[in-house]
């Protein structure tokens, strides 16, 4: 697998720049999830938490879906 | 000049914004000035409604400026190659700026100085010369924007500052004069209806913008500031007539079931007295010389309807009479403070100094916190700063950070959400300016055109007062992203790079919400309860303090503590139960958390009336009489405190009522068995009132206790207490 870079018109970015945003907005909707149906109050501390989702979110997206 | 019917308020306010940005920056560009945004900062964020007030807010900035630019070549040349020294040094300058910024009318005079000492010390890059011509082209463009809005406000549609201040007052004492006429009608029944809670949440609001505007009309106004001591008297007398109402107010409920007419005779003349008095004061507001002066009023009470009540009652009925001889006492001298400041009268106002204990102030948890958050932020930024290679825009993104960081430790409770939007806003505005139609205009004429709408557009937009500091982050975008010089340049990355350090700078300041101390409305709220209730439980406990042995130093220190968060606490808790958001209130609504917060307001200054007359020499023959009953009344107190304040949901109001009346009524067959006993000539009559508003004070606070037991009960603690994402 080559290393690539996403471009909007010749703007070029790295891939995890958007491996990250996707990560955080993930996290953040499955926060809203928890939050949603109440199984947050089982979490010490949900922004800890929130933080862990979009570091293993990230990881995630940029193996899976855009690697760099 | 255009007609006012023409023109909106909010059309004007945005027109002479936008003129004065136009004018500050071309005469920063006329001067081949570098940075001719600078001047357009200064117009962005000081320009308010008066004159006045706009020149005190450019002043504090100056000055705050001045203040930055010493520190910063104090700090660049004490260290020139220490880094780490550096910023240590410059943070516990910033950090010291965070924590004057409490308390004061003049919050922003540190605030400027706290977020513009980076800009200084990071604006002269790798050499240190520049600092120095930083600082000095700094100092000058924020004069040309203050000078500049002055001018426009001066000129354009003026509103003057002493009219405000005037006004402001004008209507303080119709909300007064409304309220005392209304607590006083029904003799003593209190109506609780919601236009009485409209005039009470004016009275208090209208009282915190005086000070401001005051600040204000003494620069707008000569006049003013001849009678700025008078002024600054009044402002004082009504803030003492607010407290002294409410707690006057608080007193009602034991006084409701006795005839106030019947007890008191001269109550309805006392009445017509207050009136008459307050029509005074706004007739002399108005300009006009006073018909007669204060009469006397002496409020006797008939002597055999008043023995004919409960001991309670006596006790409740003299606690009533000294806080309306307190009302009587204030609005005499507020009569007397507006003929001097009117020209009325000769009499000598003497300065004001308000004594704030500077200890339990400093000591304020929330005020650390605040400051703990600041640190933490700016610290977090600049170490990604600093560690993380090619972070873009690291001198703008440690700006950003530490600016916004310092404005939410005056609004800790505004959620950074409510910035991002104008934020936003700004950029996009800005930036798009920049990118599509700056390189096509070909003089200033038309760049003054395009700064001029992009600047009304913004301030047309975002024009309500609780905009105010979205509207400030907008212009100070628009500004930023304009980038306008004389020898301009476009590059698209400088905005792509600012666009990667503001989402950077947005998780930094939401992080530093949550780590270490978090400021989720519904943590501080309960923070704050908990502080108030253990502070009140304290004082409970130095009830039982004998006159005679003093107490040690940290008790005295504690005790002050804990009396400077029965008089704040319930102001901030206020401020907190209105961020609460809809999940956090669970079952409970938004009117019954206000309810616990009033409940805890009406309590707070019953246990100040209760320390208050706890200091008066009491009758020794009650005193050996009741002193167990007390001691047994105290313990039970400090306990029930103690208990509330670990666990506020298990308040149990209707053991808690049978419990405190049971107390109450073996204490008034104690007080009976006593008055029968005692040898009345032994007794001073003022000692004898005294024990009476001991005894009234002791049983207000049992009342207000079972009242916030009673709220407590209503408050869904679940939910508040339920963490969430």
């Amino acid at each position: 697998m080559h290393p690539h870079e996403l471009y909007i018109g010749e703007v070029f970015f790295p891939p995890l720049l958007l491996d990250a945003v996707l990560g955080f907005a993930a996290a953040w909707l499955t926060g809203r999830l928890l939050n949603r149906f109440r199984l947050s109050r089982y979490f010490y501390h949900p922004p800890l938490v929130l933080i862990a989702l979009a570091v293993i979110y990230t990881g995630f997206f940029s193996i899976l879906l855009l690697p760099g | 000049m255009v007609d006012r019917k023409v023109l909106s308020d909010r059309a004007k306010a945005a027109t002479k914004t936008a003129l004065a940005m136009v004018l500050a920056y071309g005469i920063a560009l006329s001067m081949n000035w570098d940075n001719p945004y600078w001047a357009g900062f200064a117009v962005a964020f000081c320009s308010l409604s008066t004159v006045g007030e706009s020149l005190n807010k450019g002043m504090l900035r100056l000055s705050g400026t001045v203040l930055a630019g010493l520190a910063a070549l104090t700090l660049v040349a004490a260290f020139p190659q220490d880094r780490w020294m550096f910023l240590a040094c410059m943070s516990v300058f910033i950090g010291f700026c965070a924590f004057m910024m409490f308390g004061t009318s003049r919050w922003y005079f540190w605030n400027v100085a706290g977020f513009t000492t980076p800009l200084f010390a990071l604006a002269g890059g790798v050499n240190a010369i520049n600092d120095f011509q930083v600082v000095v082209l700094r100092i000058e463009e924020t004069t040309v924007g203050v000078l500049s809005y002055s001018l426009v406000w001066l000129l354009l549609w003026p509103i003057s500052s002493s009219d405000a201040l005037e006004n402001a007052v004008r209507r303080l004492m119709a909300v007064h004069r409304q309220l005392i006429a209304r607590y006083l009608t029904p003799i003593i029944g209190e109506p609780h209806d919601v236009e009485l809670e409209a005039l009470r949440r004016e009275a208090s609001q209208g009282l915190e913008r005086l000070a401001g505007l005051l600040d204000a009309a003494e620069l707008g106004s000569y006049e003013t500031w001849e009678t700025h001591q008078a002024w600054r008297g009044l402002i004082q007398q009504l803030s003492q007539l607010v407290g002294t109402s409410e707690r006057w107010r608080q007193s009602f409920p034991e006084v409701r079931q006795l005839d106030g007419r019947r007890l008191m005779p001269e109550l309805p003349k006392f009445a017509a007295e207050l009136d008459r008095r307050f029509a005074e004061v706004e007739r002399m507001l108005d300009g006009h010389p006073p018909t007669c002066e204060p009469a006397l009023v002496p409020l006797d009470f008939e002597e055999n309807e008043v023995a004919s009540v409960s001991q309670f009652h006596q006790a409740a009925l003299l606690v009533y009479r000294t806080h309306l001889r307190e009302i009587d006492t204030l609005t005499r001298n507020i009569f007397e403070t507006v003929a001097v400041i009117r020209n009325f009268s000769r009499a000598r106002v003497a300065p004001v100094r308000a004594v704030v204990p500077f200890l339990p102030s400093a000591l304020d948890p929330e005020r650390l916190a605040s400051v703990a958050r600041w640190f933490v932020g700016v610290w977090l930024a600049l170490f990604i700063s600093i560690y993380v290679s090619d972070i873009p825009k690291s001198a703008d993104f440690i700006a950003l950070t530490n600016s916004i960081l310092l404005g939410l430790c005056v609004m800790p409770q505004m959620p950074i959400a409510v910035a991002f939007l104008p934020y936003a806003f700004g950029f996009v505005l800005g930036s798009t300016i920049n990118i599509l139609v700056m390189p096509h205009l070909a003089s200033f004429t038309l760049l003054a055109i395009v700064i001029f709408v992009a600047v009304f557009l913004i301030c047309y937009l975002f024009s309500r007062p609780m905009q105010m500091l979205g509207r400030a982050a907008a212009l100070g975008l628009l500004v930023m992203q304009l980038g306008v010089t004389n020898q301009q340049t476009y590059n698209f990355l400088d905005i792509a790079n600012f666009a990667v350090a503001s989402v950077l700078f947005f998780l930094v300041v939401v992080a530093s919400a949550h780590f270490p101390i978090s400021f989720r409305a519904e943590h501080v709220f309960l923070r704050l309860l908990a502080r108030f209730l253990r502070a009140c439980a304290y004082l409970a406990s130095t009830l039982e303090w004998d006159h005679a042995s003093q107490p040690t130093s940290w008790q005295r220190l504690r005790r002050a503590i804990c009396l400077h968060d029965l008089a704040r606490v319930p102001g901030a808790l206020a401020t907190w139960a209105s961020a609460l958001p809809p999940a956090a209130l669970g079952q409970s609504t938004a009117g019954q958390v206000q309810a616990l917060v009033d409940s805890l307001q009406a309590f707070a200054y019953r246990m100040q009336d209760l320390i208050e007359a706890r200091t008066t020499a009491q009758s020794q023959g009650l005193v050996r009489e009741l002193s167990a009953q007390v001691s047994a009344w105290r313990t039970g107190l400090e306990e029930i405190l103690s208990n509330i304040s670990q666990r506020p949901d298990a308040a149990d109001f209707a053991g808690l009522r049978a419990q405190l009346d049971a107390t109450l009524e073996h204490m008034e067959g104690q007080i009976v068995k006593a008055g029968a006993g005692a040898d009345q000539t032994s007794v001073s009559m003022r000692e004898s009132e005294d024990s009476f508003r001991l005894l009234g004070a002791l049983r207000g606070v049992s009342e207000a206790l079972v009242n916030v037991a009673k709220q407590l009960r209503g408050i869904d603690w679940v939910h508040l207490r339920e963490e969430r994402f």
